[in-house]
């Protein structure tokens, strides 16, 4: 052999350079009519809107019916579409620096200064833009920061509450605040009246209807009763998700109460589904990463290598094969590309972590793909449409007439 | 002759192409690693090591060899200037292809095991590889399957061509008594090289916008030329030494 190379080295390279070739083509060959086969496949999907590169983003609108797309510019002077489930555009405006922050009121935005301040309607300033921060919440009431002084704010400009130089305030539900500093309050902007609370809470959230609860220390958390004392025990949790069909995914930590002077070294994790009355009716096995919220009597479970559903009961429906191991991108529900929950009887899943590269599909109630895991980004409202982004472009789906 | 003149040249060059191998496995090794820095911290320098020893070995077969240390024993063999010249242009092609090869494979693993293309300083190609496929038609990927397989035939062209421009600036400012001809030639070879490296993406991303197929007959072209260009310079190398080899 070593011979026959010497003697015919220029022919041995020559095969060499056509198999080469030949394996060039062959394997470009095949890679091209895959992706070419799965370009047809989501041609061939019920869009309504079908996939454009018109825009740059595209989510729901504030009606069933209707979705708002960005266009972005580098100069920052974006454009914002208002379309049908056709994509028909119903209305087009150029993306202004306000933001409605009340019935009468619009925060604006001053580029030179990067300070926020207050208009009304006719473009009256209400507050100069000295804010480094100003947020309203709908109920009439925002929080400011002003040049380190955190404060409470109606949308006249008065100021209902002043903190002093590192306090922080955080905004709990309708006219409550929660006011982070040396002695821990909640200030009710409608009695202007202040309820001191637990120090060592480090922010308080609302959980559900008349529920809150509270980051404590080593980043736990506990659920609040309405004068925001821990309820029932305090027992302590690692997550929590959203409530739904009377049921939240939980992680508690076991043996691990608020009012205790310390907490276990390393205490173990019990993971599942919790009723309102704080029961664990759903144990889940110790892999699991994130239990999405239960719709239409059916919850979507990640584990570390599997996607599984479960039923209010608690059995098992299916699993599919998966690869998860980025917890954070799933832990919020709500900053999902795709919430994994069920509408009108398919969920957009994807069995990879997203931020690794996993891509969305829709799956039936029987874990069947209706549609295969090709999208960036699958989402979904109560009124049957999907939001689809495929490689560069956006595009709209029905599941309305099924599959 | 021609066969004994390409065996004893890879000969030459073996000494430094095997580090040169050594180095380009080991970063195809790396590549399997689905870790970003791994490729980023170690996959560059050994690239630029490999890049060294490949000009070392370049050096030894197209100067050492022909006015350095080795040049006498060499005169003394039965070598015409056509074989001489021919057979140092196929065998340092043979191995800088072959090296051009392993480098493709490592980018296209790279490619495979990490999250995007950034752990590997092709990137540019890679990613203009992938954005033409993503953005195929039905008509496109036939084209695309007859740039790719023609592909190597190019990268072999355009490797013999180089390595022909380098042997025969080597000789002639040598011959036209300049001291630091291999230095110039070696200033050249690699400006050239960097720049059709940098200019060549780019062109890329001007064109691919137009489609995929104006890249066929262009590919042929450049290929027609290149080879044309490497028989002219060896040519011109060849009448050079004639009086120093066909005595």
């Amino acid at each position: 052999m070593k011979h026959f190379i010497k003697v015919h080295i220029l022919l041995c390279f020559g095969v060499c350079v056509l198999l080469l070739c030949l394996l060039a083509g062959t394997g470009t060959y095949i890679i091209s009519n895959k992706i070419l086969r799965e370009a047809a496949e989501v041609k061939s999907l019920p869009w309504t809107m079908p996939l454009t590169a018109t825009y740059h983003y595209l989510d729901f609108g504030q009606n069933p019916d209707e979705f708002t797309a960005v266009v972005y510019d580098e100069e920052d002077n974006d454009t914002e579409y208002t379309l049908d489930i056709h994509g028909t555009v119903l209305h087009k405006e150029a993306s202004s620096n306000r933001v409605e922050a009340g019935t009468n009121a619009y925060r604006f935005y001053d580029k030179e200064t990067s300070l926020y301040g207050l208009v009304d309607k006719k473009g009256n300033t209400i507050l100069p833009a000295q804010f480094s921060a100003l947020d309203f919440y709908g109920s009439g009431y925002g929080s400011g920061e002003k040049e380190g002084v955190s404060m409470i704010l109606d949308t006249k400009g008065n100021i209902l509450f002043k903190g002093e130089i590192g306090d922080e305030i955080l905004h709990v539900t309708g006219a409550l605040y929660f006011v982070n500093s040396h002695d821990n309050t909640i200030f009710d902007c409608e009695t202007g009246e202040s309820l001191p609370i637990d120090n060592r809470y480090h922010a308080v959230w609302p959980a559900a209807e008349g529920q809150y609860y509270a980051i404590t220390e080593n980043d736990n958390m506990v659920f609040l009763d309405d004068d925001f004392r821990p309820a029932g025990d305090g027992e302590l949790y690692n997550k929590f998700g959203v409530r739904s069909q009377g049921l939240r995914y939980v992680e508690k930590l076991k043996d691990a109460y608020y009012s205790a002077d310390s907490l276990p070294e390393s205490p173990t994790l019990e993971k599942g589904y919790m009723d309102e009355s704080g029961n664990m009716v759903i144990t889940l096995p110790r892999n699991t990463l994130y239990g999405f919220r239960f719709s239409e009597d059916k919850a979507i479970v990640i584990t570390s290598n599997a996607l599984k559903c479960y039923n209010l009961q608690g059995k098992e429906l299916f699993s599919l094969k998966g690869d998860f191991d980025n917890t954070d991108i799933l832990s919020m529900e709500t900053e999902t590309p795709g919430e994994m929950c069920y509408t009108e009887g398919y969920a957009p899943v994807c069995l990879e972590d997203y931020g690794e590269g996993g891509k969305f599909g829709l799956i039936d109630t029987k874990g069947r793909f209706v549609i295969k895991p090709v999208f960036h980004e699958l989402r979904h409202n109560s009124n049957g449409y999907l939001i689809a982004a495929y490689k560069d472009s956006y595009g709209i789906l029905t599941v309305k007439e099924g599959f | 002759m021609l066969n004994k003149s390409i065996l004893l040249n890879l000969q030459i060059g073996w000494k430094n192409f095997q580090i040169v191998f050594g180095l380009g496995l080991s970063v195809l090794l790396l590549s399997l690693l689905p870790n970003f820095f791994a490729g980023l911290i170690l996959q560059i320098p050994l690239m630029l090591i490999a890049t060294y020893f490949s000009y070392k070995g370049l050096y030894d077969m197209f100067w050492r060899s022909v006015f350095g240390e080795g040049s006498l024993t060499y005169m003394t063999l039965p070598f015409s200037a056509k074989d001489m010249v021919t057979g140092k242009i196929i065998a340092s092609t043979l191995y800088l292809f072959s090296y051009n090869i392993l480098f493709l494979v490592i980018i296209i693993l790279s490619t495979l095991t990490t999250s995007g293309p950034m752990a590997f300083p092709g990137l540019i190609f890679t990613e203009l590889f992938t954005t033409s496929l993503a953005q195929i038609n039905t008509n496109d990927a036939i084209f695309l399957t007859l740039i790719a397989a023609l592909l190597p035939l190019v990268v072999l062209a355009s490797q013999a061509s180089i390595n022909a421009l380098l042997l025969m600036l080597m000789v002639q400012l040598n011959l036209k008594g300049n001291g630091k001809g291999r230095l110039w030639a070696f200033i050249i070879f690699f400006g050239l090289n960097y720049g059709i490296n940098q200019v060549s993406p780019i062109l890329l991303q001007r064109l691919l916008p137009k489609g995929i197929w104006p890249f066929l007959p262009l590919e042929i072209t450049l290929m027609v030329l290149l080879a044309a260009g490497t028989a002219i310079m060896s040519r011109i190398t060849e009448n050079s030494l004639k009086y120093r080899y066909n005595g």
